[in-house]
C-alpha cells in the first residue's frame, strides 16, 4: 500500500461513513437489537440480547453500511480524475479494496459497542458476535467491489448475500437442508472463539480468491488502457 | 571557451494521420497536429464536434481509430479534466483537501482558484462551480501538462479570468489544451484547432496567421 492509496481509501471511508444510507444501516442495528431485547423481555422476562435479532440486526446493516464507495467516484467522473492524474490502477483497487473492509470494521466495532453495551459489560460475548459476524462479511469484501465496479447499485452486498443464500438453497436441494447449512455456514458454539476457525479459514481463502480476481480483472482493464495507448508513445 | 547545457526537450504532443471516431461517427479523419509548450492550444467547436474525443485520445484515454500520438518532454506526466467531474456529494471539504495534500508530489498551497470556504463545508452544500473549483485547484497544484475539457463551464467571470492566467503560466513550460465550445478572443489569438460538427473536418490556425 502506498502513501497515497492509503489516502483515498482514508477519503473514501470518511466519506461512506457521512452518507445517509450507512446511518439507516447504523440504525437497523440498534433498531433490530433492541426488538430481540423487547421480545426476550416478552418471552423469558428478562432483557437480553437476542441473538438471533443481533444477527439480523447486523447482516440488515451490512447490506446498507459495506462498500466502497466506488459507485459514488465513478459517477461523478471523480474515479478518472483520480487514476489518470494521481494513481495507478492497482493503487486504486488497493484503496477501495480497503475502503469496503474499513466500512465492514466500523460496522463490526459498532456491533461490539452495542452488544457490550446491552449486554451490561459482558465483552468477551460480545467480542465473540462481532467476530463471528465479521467473518461472514469479510469475505465477500471483493465480490462487494466486484460489484461497484460494474453497477451503479448502492447496496453492492446485496448480490453476493443473495448469491450465498441461493447457494444454499440450491445446495439443500442435493444434500438436505442441514447439510448444506453446515456446508455454508460451519456450526459455531457461542462464546467459544475456537469454534469460528473454520469460517475464519473460508474468510482467509474469499478474501484471498476475490482479491486475485479482482486483480485478474484490472490487469485486463490496464490491458485495454495499454491499447489505448499502443499507438501513443511517451517519452522524456 | 563555449559551454554546452544539456537542454531538456520542449513538451509536446504530436498526432500522425490520426482518425477519432466516436461511436459510428468518425470525428477527425488522418488529422496531424503538433501541439508543443509555449501557448495554450484551443481546441474549439460546437457541442458533438468531437473535441472530448479528440482530447480523450491526446490523453491516451482512448486509443485512435487510427494514426499514432506521441507525447514527449513532461516527466511530470499529462493530467486531464472534464467538466463533468465533481466531488461525492457527501464528502468534506477538509476531507478533499487532506486527500489533495498526499496525492502531490511536493506540497504546493493553495492557487487562488480554491473558494474560500468552511473546512467542514459538505460538497452537496457547494455551488457547482465552487466544486469545479475544488477540483481544478487539485489539477493546477499537481505538476504537468494539462488536457482541460471545457474548465470554464460553470466558473464566475473571476475564475475564469484566474483560470486563463493560470493556464497562461502553465502552457510556458508545459502543454496546455483547452477544449471549448466558445470562441474567445483568447483562443484566437493563441492558435488551436477548429472542430466542425458532423464533418469529419478541423481546420487550425496559428498565432501569427491571427496577427
Amino acid at each position: 500500500m502506498t502513501r497515497r492509496a492509503i489516502a483515498l481509501a482514508g477519503f473514501a471511508a470518511r466519506t461512506n461513513l457521512r452518507t445517509p444510507l450507512t446511518w439507516i444501516g447504523f440504525g437497523s442495528l440498534v433498531a433490530l437489537t433492541l426488538v430481540g431485547m423487547l421480545s426476550s423481555r416478552l418471552d423469558e422476562g428478562t432483557w437480553q440480547i437476542d441473538p438471533a435479532f443481533l444477527f439480523y440486526g447486523y447482516a440488515l446493516a451490512a447490506l446498507f453500511v459495506v462498500r466502497s464507495g466506488l459507485v459514488e467516484q465513478r459517477e461523478g467522473g471523480l474515479e478518472t480524475f483520480l487514476r489518470v492524474n494521481f494513481l495507478g490502477p492497482l493503487e486504486h483497487l488497493a484503496a477501495i479494496l480497503v475502503s469496503a473492509g474499513a466500512s465492514s470494521l466500523a460496522l463490526t466495532a459498532c456491533t461490539l459497542l452495542l452488544a457490550s453495551l446491552l449486554s451490561a459489560g459482558d465483552v468477551a460475548t460480545a467480542s465473540w458476535y462481532a467476530w463471528s459476524y465479521g467473518l461472514r462479511v469479510v469475505m465477500l469484501i471483493p465480490f462487494v467491489v466486484m460489484v461497484e465496479s460494474v453497477s451503479t447499485l448502492r447496496i453492492p452486498l446485496f448480490p453476493p448475500a443473495l448469491a450465498w443464500f441461493g447457494s444454499i438453497v440450491l445446495l439443500s436441494f442435493v444434500l438436505g437442508e442441514e447439510q448444506a447449512v453446515a456446508l455454508m455456514s460451519p456450526p459455531v458454539e457461542v462464546g467459544d472463539f475456537g469454534s469460528t476457525v473454520p469460517i475464519a479459514l473460508r474468510a482467509g481463502a474469499g478474501l484471498l480468491a476475490g482479491c486475485a480476481s479482482l486483480v485478474v480483472g484490472r490487469c485486463v482493464r490496464v490491458g485495454y488502457e495499454r491499447r489505448a495507448r499502443a499507438a501513443t508513445t511517451i517519452t522524456d | 571557451m563555449p559551454v554546452s547545457c544539456p537542454t531538456r526537450p520542449v513538451p509536446r504532443i504530436q498526432l500522425r494521420s490520426v482518425t477519432v471516431r466516436r461511436g459510428p461517427r468518425t470525428v477527425v479523419s488522418g488529422l496531424d497536429l503538433d501541439v508543443a509548450a509555449g501557448r495554450v492550444f484551443w481546441l474549439v467547436g460546437p457541442n458533438g464536434a468531437g473535441k472530448s474525443s479528440l482530447l480523450r485520445v491526446m490523453a491516451g484515454l482512448d486509443p485512435p481509430e487510427r494514426g499514432t500520438v506521441e507525447r514527449t518532454g513532461d516527466r511530470a506526466g499529462f493530467l486531464y479534466y472534464h467538466a463533468e467531474m465533481t466531488l461525492p456529494p457527501w464528502c468534506v471539504v477538509r476531507s478533499w483537501e487532506r486527500l489533495v495534500r498526499r496525492l502531490l508530489p511536493a506540497p504546493v498551497p493553495p492557487t487562488v482558484l480554491r473558494p474560500a470556504l468552511g473546512p467542514g463545508r459538505r460538497v452537496r452544500r457547494l455551488s457547482t462551480g465552487e466544486r469545479k473549483r475544488l477540483l481544478l485547484d487539485a489539477l493546477l497544484r499537481a505538476p504537468g501538462s494539462l488536457l482541460l475539457d471545457e474548465p470554464f463551464e460553470h466558473l464566475s467571470s473571476e475564475a475564469k479570468i484566474a483560470l486563463a492566467r493560470m493556464l497562461e503560466e502553465r502552457a510556458a513550460g508545459s502543454v496546455v489544451v483547452v477544449a471549448t465550445n466558445q470562441e474567445t478572443e483568447r483562443a484566437a489569438r493563441d492558435g488551436g484547432l477548429r472542430l466542425e460538427a458532423g464533418a469529419a473536418a478541423a481546420t487550425a490556425w496559428t498565432p501569427e496567421e491571427r496577427s
